[in-house]
C-alpha cells in the first residue's frame, strides 16, 4: 500500500469539449452534456441547474432544458486535453500515475515531504491545476491506499475539495460509505436486495461469508470495502505530447512540395521529442488529402528514426498509391491537406544511444537497404522469415525491411510439406495439365484416387514425362470460412530429367506449385 | 684522471636532457639500433601486401566442404562472378557457410525463391536480403548492395554495358564481394550447373526423400572441369562418399 494524493476533476469531458476547437457551440455559459449513445454521461454545471441529470435520454434532456447542446463522447479528446495538464503539472511533480483522464494519483510521501505537509502539496496541486486550467475545479483526497484515496476524493464538496484520511483509519472513513462507490452494478445490486446499504455493512457481514457466496471477486470487492486494496501505484513521467499535425500552407500537388513543406516541421517534431528523452520506433503517418479521404500507415523501424528517416516515410506513403498507377510522376491527383505524424509507444532513448565505438556494422547495412528502399520502394526489399505451411507459398513470410515480421505460431502443423522443401516457389504457379497415357487429364476422386497414372505434364505445346509420381495427399483448409477456405490435392513427381515437381488440383485445375531445384 | 672524469660529466648532462623529454619520447633514443635482417625485411613485406589487398591474393569465401572441391581455391573468390544455373539448392548451399558467418548476402530479381529450403540448407535467412524486382534502377541497387553483402546474386537482370562492367569488377575487387549471375553474362570465372536425380518415390507411393546433384564447375579457359556429387536430404546437404569425388574429365579425355 503507498499512501497517495489523487487529484479529479469533475465533469472532465465536459471541460475538454470546452476546449476542444471543433466543438465551437460548447461555451462555458451554455448547458452542456456529453451523450454516450442515447445516454447523458457528463453535464456541464448550468445544465446541472436546468434540471438535467446524468443517466437521462437524449429527449428528456431536450425537453428540461431546449438550449442543451450535446458533444459526444470521445475517449481520445478528453485524454489528450489531460495530457496537457500533466505536463503543465510536471514543473511541480515529477511523477504521476494516470487513472483515467480526470483522475490521477501521486506518491504522497515524497511530495508531502517537499511541501512540509500533505495539504501544503495539495493547495498547490490545486492552484496549479487552476492555473492550467481555470475552467477545471480540483477535488482532492489523501489516503493510505488508492481506492480510499480516490472515494475521498469523490466525496468531497466544492466547498471544501479536499479530503485527508488519517494514516489508519481508511475502514472508519469508508464505513459510511455508499455499495455504489465500490463500480460492480451486479454485486451492489444484490446487496442491495441483502438488505445492506453502506460498506460499513459489507464488511460486518465478514471476509469468509463473502468468499462462500460470491468468491474471488467478492473477496477482492471485501479487501476494497476494508481499505486494504493494494494496488500499487505504476507512476510514469510526464508524458510529451507525441502527435504532430502539419498543416499544409497552400494546396500542394507534387511529392516533393509536401516533402519540403514538413521537412522543417519533422526536424523540430523529431527534436523535440529526443530533447525529452525519447525515441521514435513505431510511427503512424495520416495524410488528408483535400477531398476529405484520409491515408493512414504505421512504420516501424529496426533502430529509430531520424528526421531524415521520418521524411522519406512521408515520401513513401504519398508514393505509394501512385506506384501502381505509372505515368502521371509525382502528382498527387486529389491535393494534399495536411499530414500528422505520430509516434507509437515512443521508446526510451537510453536504450538506443550508440555505444562507445559506434553502432557496428549492422547500422551500415541498415542505411545502405534504406537507400535501396529509396530506389525501389519500401515493398522492393524484404527479409524472409519461414514457418510451417501446408503448400509451398505458406512456407515462408516476406516482410518489408524495417516492418516487424508477425509473430508466427511455431509447432507442429499437421499435413504440412515433408522435407526436404523446394528450393523453388513460384510466385504465380504455373498452369498446366497432367494427362495420363490415353491423352485425357488425370482427375482425382472423391476418395482421393487418381483417374489414371500420370505420364505427361503438359503447357501449351511443350511436355515433360513423368518418371515417377506420389500422392495425392489433399489439404482441406479453413473449412469453416467459405471466403478463405480452399481444398486442394498435391502431387509430388519427377520428370524424365531426374528433376522433382511439386503439383496441385484446385478446382479442377492443375498447376504447377514449385520445383525441387 | 681525466678521462673518467668527462665522461661522467657527459653522462650527467644527457639524464638532464632526457629528464625533461617527457611528452615526445623519440624510438631512437630508447630503441637499440641493429641493422635490418633479411627476415625482418620479408616480415615487413609480408604485412604490407596483407595492407595492399591486392588482387593476386584475394580473399577466399568458404563454401561448404562437399563443394570445396569445385574451386581451386577451396571457395569462392571475392571479386569473382560466377554464372550459376537456375538451382536454387546450389545457390544457397554456396552461401550458407557464408550466411552463417554473419556475412550478409542479397538476392535481385529473383522472385521465386524458397526460403525454407534455403534454412534447411543450412542458410541463415536473418543475414539475407531479398530484392525480388530492381526494376529500372538495378545499376544502382546492385553498386548500393555490394557496398554491404559478401554475396550478390543476380537472377533476371539486364546485361550490363561495356563501361558499367569494368566498374563494377572494380567495385567487386575493392568491397570484396562476390557476385553469382543467372542471366547471361559476357564473362564470368567460372560456371556453375547442376544437374539433378530424385528419388524416394514410385508410382503413387513414397515422398521425395533424397536429392543427389552432380555439379559441375567450368572456368573460363585453360583450366581443368571440376565436377562433384553432393547427396541434399531431409538432414541436409553431404558428400557422395567420403572419398574426394573431383574426376578431372580433361585428362580423362585425354587418356581415353
Amino acid at each position: 500500500m503507498t499512501r497517495s494524493i489523487v487529484l479529479w476533476c469533475p465533469q472532465w469531458s465536459v471541460v475538454a469539449a470546452y476546449r476542444d476547437d471543433s466543438c465551437d457551440q460548447a461555451t462555458p455559459e451554455v448547458p452542456l452534456a456529453i451523450i454516450h449513445g442515447a445516454v447523458l454521461t457528463e453535464c456541464s454545471s448550468a445544465a446541472i441547474e436546468a434540471g438535467v441529470r446524468v443517466g437521462m435520454k437524449r429527449r428528456e434532456a431536450h425537453s428540461l432544458c431546449p438550449s442543451l447542446v450535446l458533444v459526444p463522447r470521445d475517449d481520445h479528446r478528453d485524454r489528450q486535453a489531460f495530457d496537457r495538464v500533466l505536463r503543465d503539472l510536471a514543473h511541480y511533480v515529477p511523477q504521476h500515475a494516470l487513472l483515467a483522464p480526470g483522475l490521477v494519483a501521486f506518491g504522497a510521501r515524497g511530495l508531502g515531504r517537499f511541501y512540509g505537509s500533505e495539504e501544503a502539496a495539495s493547495r498547490m496541486l490545486l492552484d496549479a491545476l487552476a492555473q492550467s486550467e481555470p475552467l477545471a475545479r480540483g477535488r482532492i483526497g489523501i489516503a493510505d491506499d488508492l481506492f480510499t484515496a480516490v472515494t475521498a476524493a469523490q466525496s468531497t464538496h466544492e466547498r471544501y475539495p479536499l479530503r485527508n484520511v488519517e494514516p489508519g483509519n481508511q475502514e472508519l472513513f469508508l464505513a459510511d460509505m455508499p455499495l455504489e462507490v465500490l463500480g460492480d452494478e451486479n454485486t451492489v445490486s444484490l446487496l442491495y436486495r441483502l438488505g445492506l446499504e453502506t460498506l460499513g455493512d459489507f464488511v460486518a457481514l465478514g471476509r469468509d461469508a463473502i468468499r462462500e457466496r460470491l468468491g474471488v471477486p467478492g473477496e477482492r470487492l471485501f479487501q476494497l470495502a476494508k481499505g486494504q486494496s493494494n494496488t500499487a501505484l505504476l507512476v510514469q513521467d510526464a508524458s510529451e505530447d507525441t502527435r504532430e499535425r502539419m498543416e499544409l500552407p497552400e494546396s500542394c500537388t507534387l511529392v516533393e512540395q509536401v516533402a519540403f513543406a514538413v521537412k522543417a516541421r519533422l526536424e523540430e517534431y523529431e527534436a523535440r521529442l529526443r530533447a525529452a528523452g525519447a525515441v521514435i520506433t513505431r510511427l503512424r503517418i495520416t495524410v488528408a488529402y483535400e477531398e476529405g479521404s484520409q491515408h493512414e500507415r504505421i512504420w516501424s523501424h529496426p533502430r529509430f528514426f531520424s528526421a531524415s528517416d521520418l521524411l522519406d516515410r512521408v515520401r513513401w506513403q504519398l508514393e505509394q498509391p501512385h506506384r501502381d498507377t505509372p505515368g502521371d510522376g509525382d502528382l498527387l491527383s486529389p491535393a494534399v491537406s495536411w499530414v500528422e505524424c505520430e509516434a507509437l509507444n515512443p521508446e526510451d532513448l537510453l536504450s538506443h544511444e550508440p555505444g562507445l565505438w559506434g553502432a557496428g556494422p549492422d547500422s551500415r547495412v541498415h542505411h545502405v537497404l534504406s537507400r535501396v528502399q529509396g530506389l525501389v520502394g519500401a515493398q522492393g526489399v524484404l527479409t524472409g522469415s519461414t514457418r510451417q505451411g501446408r503448400l509451398p507459398a505458406d512456407t515462408q513470410t516476406l516482410t518489408a525491411w524495417g516492418d516487424h515480421a508477425n509473430e508466427t505460431v511455431s509447432g507442429p502443423l499437421p499435413g504440412s510439406l515433408p522435407s526436404p522443401l523446394p528450393g523453388t516457389i513460384f510466385s504465380t504457379p504455373r498452369e498446366v495439365s497432367l494427362v495420363g497415357d490415353d491423352g485425357t487429364v488425370v482427375r482425382v476422386s472423391s476418395r482421393a484416387e487418381l483417374s489414371s497414372p500420370p505420364a505427361w505434364i503438359v503447357s501449351g505445346s511443350r511436355r515433360l514425362k513423368v518418371s515417377s509420381w506420389a500422392g495425392p495427399w489433399p489439404v482441406w483448409e479453413k473449412w469453416w470460412d467459405p471466403t478463405r477456405s480452399r481444398f486442394v490435392h498435391r502431387l509430388q513427381i519427377v520428370d524424365e530429367h531426374g528433376m522433382g515437381w511439386l503439383m496441385c488440383l484446385c478446382n479442377q485445375a492443375w498447376s504447377l506449385e514449385a520445383r525441387y531445384d | 684522471m681525466e678521462g673518467p672524469v668527462s665522461f661522467s660529466v657527459s653522462v650527467d648532462v644527457d639524464t638532464i636532457e632526457q629528464m625533461f623529454e617527457y611528452s615526445f619520447m623519440s624510438p631512437t633514443l630508447t630503441l637499440d639500433r641493429h641493422e635490418p635482417t633479411r627476415a625482418d625485411v620479408h616480415e615487413l613485406r609480408h604485412r604490407i601486401q596483407a595492407m595492399e589487398q591486392n588482387s593476386a591474393h584475394p580473399k577466399v569465401f568458404p563454401v561448404h566442404s562437399a563443394l570445396s572441391p569445385l574451386f581451386p581455391q577451396g571457395g569462392l573468390i571475392t571479386g569473382a562472378v560466377y554464372s550459376v544455373d537456375s538451382s536454387a539448392s546450389l545457390l544457397w548451399s554456396l552461401v550458407a557457410q557464408l550466411t552463417q558467418q554473419g556475412t550478409w548476402c542479397a538476392v535481385v530479381g529473383m522472385p521465386d525463391l524458397g526460403i525454407a529450403a534455403a534454412e534447411e540448407l543450412g542458410v541463415n535467412v536473418d543475414r539475407l536480403v531479398l530484392v525480388p524486382s530492381p526494376g529500372s534502377q538495378c545499376m544502382a541497387v546492385l553498386g548500393a548492395l555490394i557496398d554491404v553483402v559478401g554475396v550478390c546474386a543476380l537472377g533476371s537482370f539486364p546485361t550490363p554495358s561495356q563501361r558499367a562492367l569494368s566498374t563494377l569488377y572494380g567495385r567487386l575487387r575493392e568491397r570484396e564481394a562476390t557476385l553469382l549471375v543467372r542471366s547471361p553474362w559476357p564473362r564470368v570465372d567460372a560456371a556453375l550447373a547442376a544437374e539433378h536425380q530424385w528419388s524416394g518415390i514410385n508410382a503413387g507411393s513414397g515422398l521425395l526423400q533424397e536429392h543427389r546433384l552432380r555439379i559441375t564447375a567450368t572456368p573460363r579457359s585453360g583450366h581443368t572441369t571440376r565436377v562433384c556429387d553432393v547427396v541434399i536430404d531431409h538432414s541436409g546437404l553431404r558428400e557422395v562418399s567420403p572419398v574426394a569425388s573431383v574426376i578431372d574429365i580433361a585428362t580423362h579425355r585425354k587418356a581415353g
